[in-house]
């Protein structure tokens, strides 16, 4: 049983490192001098999820940067496809290795760890999956007004500039 | 169990991704601003000055950092900062001015404090009582890794259930004896029967013989075992009608096999102090060849002996115990000089025509983990149907969970049965399988280790009492917080004068005593896992 708590822990840990926030996201501490959009991750109700640089929000749609492959593109979707979607705007710090962490030194404590097994990897878990949502917003506490803020161009797209030029 | 542990890792990873998919509460520190008045006006009362980033008609932003103006004069936001084209390319750098008109909105920032500060807490706090817990099992390791091998019909029990548990003295190669314990087994139905042997300890085990002894019995029969190891097939059970102690009554910690067991705390003066416990058996309707019952197993008082002496050896563990294997004299003292001190469960029966106690015999078995069910033939010469008897113990040295008595209806021989296959990790393993049938080879069975042992019994319709024969020896790993504690003197003393040793030793143990027990009580309220059973 406890074998299996710390498996479960270091997938867990795993899965946390997977899931890197990109590198042009700032530090918290440099959010306000930060040039770029944030990031986002829009869920489609009818296609695969898109994640790229929020570019900027006019009345009907959103617009994305995304980068596949190192390749860029911008996408440009209507407000009635998106299902949902997840913000971040820093570098979230990442606690996940103290999953598999503590979930070791419970090794050390021999039966006890029937009890600290499941406490050591419940609480990292939870400190790990807060850290890694501290600075984000999602579709339920944010409006569509208040994510202009965190667009590349929270005015909207400026007329001259032409979506392909976007890099 | 398998249930129960598949509930609890399911609300286990249930309740993992209910925190994984939950969100902390956001963080609102961004503004933006329309036009310079606003800007102005509601960023005044600001205690601390914001960055402000520009954000142009044409794409371009300027990110002004700490010290920033707005010159209503002339129109402009003047500060030290940096330019970014639309594709976010520096265009500038160091001192910047822009024209107002040219701005399609302004944006500050609040700065975010400690944004990390409950999250640390929460781990400073964890690796507290992670260190408190290590700190622990480092002072008491029998406590948190337990000792010799352990024998289990449910494999998935833990050692808080173990059935059995194998040569719990034998702790070098010239100590190795037999160990054989009841099973209690439900009636058996189909021809193969399982057990699983465990390393759940910091040892090497040397197992070199595992076998059952079986006996066939019919309903209402059972099979028990003296503390000589002769076997008695019996009837009937007489529940005690009354038990009372140094601390009251003991009647309904005794009556039933519950594993509500019933111990005492060692004498802080002297180790080797000895206690009674009065018992009176009521309405037994054949005292003929009676035979005492007794389910019982040690506190952690022996096994701390152990760890002593591993710690006064010190650095010179492997000299003693090479010292050990040539000197029988020595080996005798260490392992006979402190049991006999401490002394066997002892077993008196009240003759009431004179008014004596007669003794009986006594039970002695080593380890705290697994119960030990044992029978006494009773020598008396009943007139009545009540029975009066006196149980004298060491104080803090004994578990008993159920007394009764029982009618002996005789002396039975085992079938033995040798291992029909040996699993290890779900593998048959033939090399495990010729080492424990073998008599001149040991299995040896490192810590983690899991060995799954299948017996085929002679005949499959017939229920058969089961008992576990065990032999072999165990090596404690030296530990290195050991080390520090050696004194050969102490040792010495050990070996030499017990009785003196027990005496010097009571303050030092009633430490460890009172934290052991703690936990051992604490426990016992709990569920079936968090329960502090076998230790």
């Amino acid at each position: 049983m406890d074998y299996k708590l710390i498996i479960l822990g270091i997938l867990l840990a795993l899965l946390n490192s997977s899931c890197k926030a990109p590198a042009y996201l700032p530090e918290v501490e440099e959010i306000g001098v930060n040039e770029f959009g944030s990031s986002i991750t829009v869920n489609l109700s009818k296609a695969a999820d898109i994640k790229g640089e929020l570019i900027a929000i006019d009345s009907e749609n959103l617009i994305v940067l995304t980068k596949e492959k190192e390749i860029k593109q911008i996408r440009t979707i209507p407000f009635t496809d998106i299902s949902s979607f997840k913000l971040k705007y820093a570098q979230p710090k990442n606690y996940g290795l103290t999953i598999p962490g503590s979930a070791l030194v419970s090794l050390s404590h021999g039966y006890l760890a029937v009890f600290t097994a499941p406490l050591n990897i419940i609480v990292t878990s939870i400190v790990t999956a807060r850290g890694a949502n501290a600075f984000t917003y999602n579709d339920k506490n944010i409006s569509w007004e208040d994510l202009k803020m965190f667009a590349r161009f929270p005015h909207g797209l400026p007329a001259h500039i032409e979506v392909s030029d976007i890099e | 169990m398998k249930k129960k542990i598949s509930f609890r890792l399911m609300a286990f990873v249930i309740l993992i991704m209910v925190v994984v998919t939950c969100n902390p509460k956001p963080y609102f520190f961004r503004d933006n601003y329309k036009n310079s008045n606003s800007l102005i006006h509601e960023t005044e009362n600001l205690q601390e000055q914001t960055f402000l980033k520009a954000h142009l008609k044409n794409g371009d932003v300027y990110i002004l950092r700490d010290t920033w103006e707005v010159d209503t004069i002339l129109n402009l936001v003047e500060g030290f900062g940096s330019g970014f084209d639309f594709n976010r390319k520096k265009i500038s750098e160091g001192k910047i001015s822009v024209a107002i008109d040219s701005v399609a909105i302004f944006e500050t920032n609040k700065k975010l404090g400690k944004t990390e500060s409950k999250r640390i807490t929460a781990l400073t706090i964890l690796a507290g009582v992670d260190v408190a817990v290590g700190v622990f099992c480092l002072t008491n390791p029998k406590t948190c890794f337990g000792s010799c091998p352990t024998f289990y019909i449910n494999e998935e029990d833990n050692f808080h259930y173990a059935d059995a548990e194998g040569f719990s003295s034998a702790i070098a190669p010239s100590m190795e004896y037999f160990d054989i314990d009841a099973l209690n087994n439900q009636k058996v139905t189909g021809k193969t029967f399982s057990l699983t042997m465990k390393n759940e300890a910091l040892e090497t085990h040397m197992v070199k013989n595992v076998k059952l002894f079986a006996f066939p019995r019919e309903n209402d029969q059972r099979v028990y075992q003296s503390p000589v190891n002769d076997f008695y097939v019996c009837e009937n059970i007489y529940q005690l009608t009354k038990a009372h102690g140094p601390e009251g009554d003991l009647t309904s910690l005794l009556k039933f096999p519950d594993r509500q067991e019933r111990s005492s705390l060692s004498d802080s003066h002297n180790l080797s102090s000895k206690e009674e416990v009065y018992l009176t058996f009521e309405n037994v309707r054949d005292l003929n060849e009676p035979g005492l019952l007794i389910n019982f197993r040690q506190t952690l008082m022996t096994t701390y002996f152990i760890y002593s002496a591993m710690g006064y050896m010190g650095d010179e563990v492997g000299d003693i115990f090479a010292k050990l294997e040539t000197s029988k004299e020595t080996q005798e003292k260490l392992e006979n000089g402190i049991k006999k001190e401490l002394g066997k469960i002892e077993i008196y029966v009240l003759d009431e025509s004179n008014g004596s106690w007669i003794h009986q015999g006594g039970f002695y078995e080593t380890g705290p983990i697994a119960f030990n069910r044992q029978i006494l033939p009773l020598k008396i010469s009943a007139r009545d149907s009540s029975l009066k008897i006196k149980v004298i113990l060491n104080k803090g040295l004994w578990r008993i969970d159920y007394i009764a008595l029982t009618t002996i209806r005789g002396k039975v021989q085992p079938v033995e049965i040798l291992p029909n296959e040996i699993l290890n990790k779900g593998r048959q393993d033939l090399t495990a399988k010729d080492e424990i049938i073998a008599d001149d080879q040991y299995l040896i069975s490192m810590p983690g280790s899991e060995y799954k042992i299948n017996f085929e019994l002679p005949e499959s319709h017939q229920d058969y009492e089961l008992f576990l024969y065990s032999k072999g020896y165990y090596l404690e790993w030296m530990r290195e917080n050991w080390i520090k504690d050696k004194n050969l003197l102490k040792l010495r003393e050990m070996i030499e004068n017990p009785k003196r040793y027990l005496f010097l030793e009571a303050e030092s143990y009633k430490e460890y005593e009172n934290t052991m027990e703690q936990q051992f009580w604490d426990s016992k309220i709990d569920t079936k896992n968090f329960s502090y059973y076998g230790l």
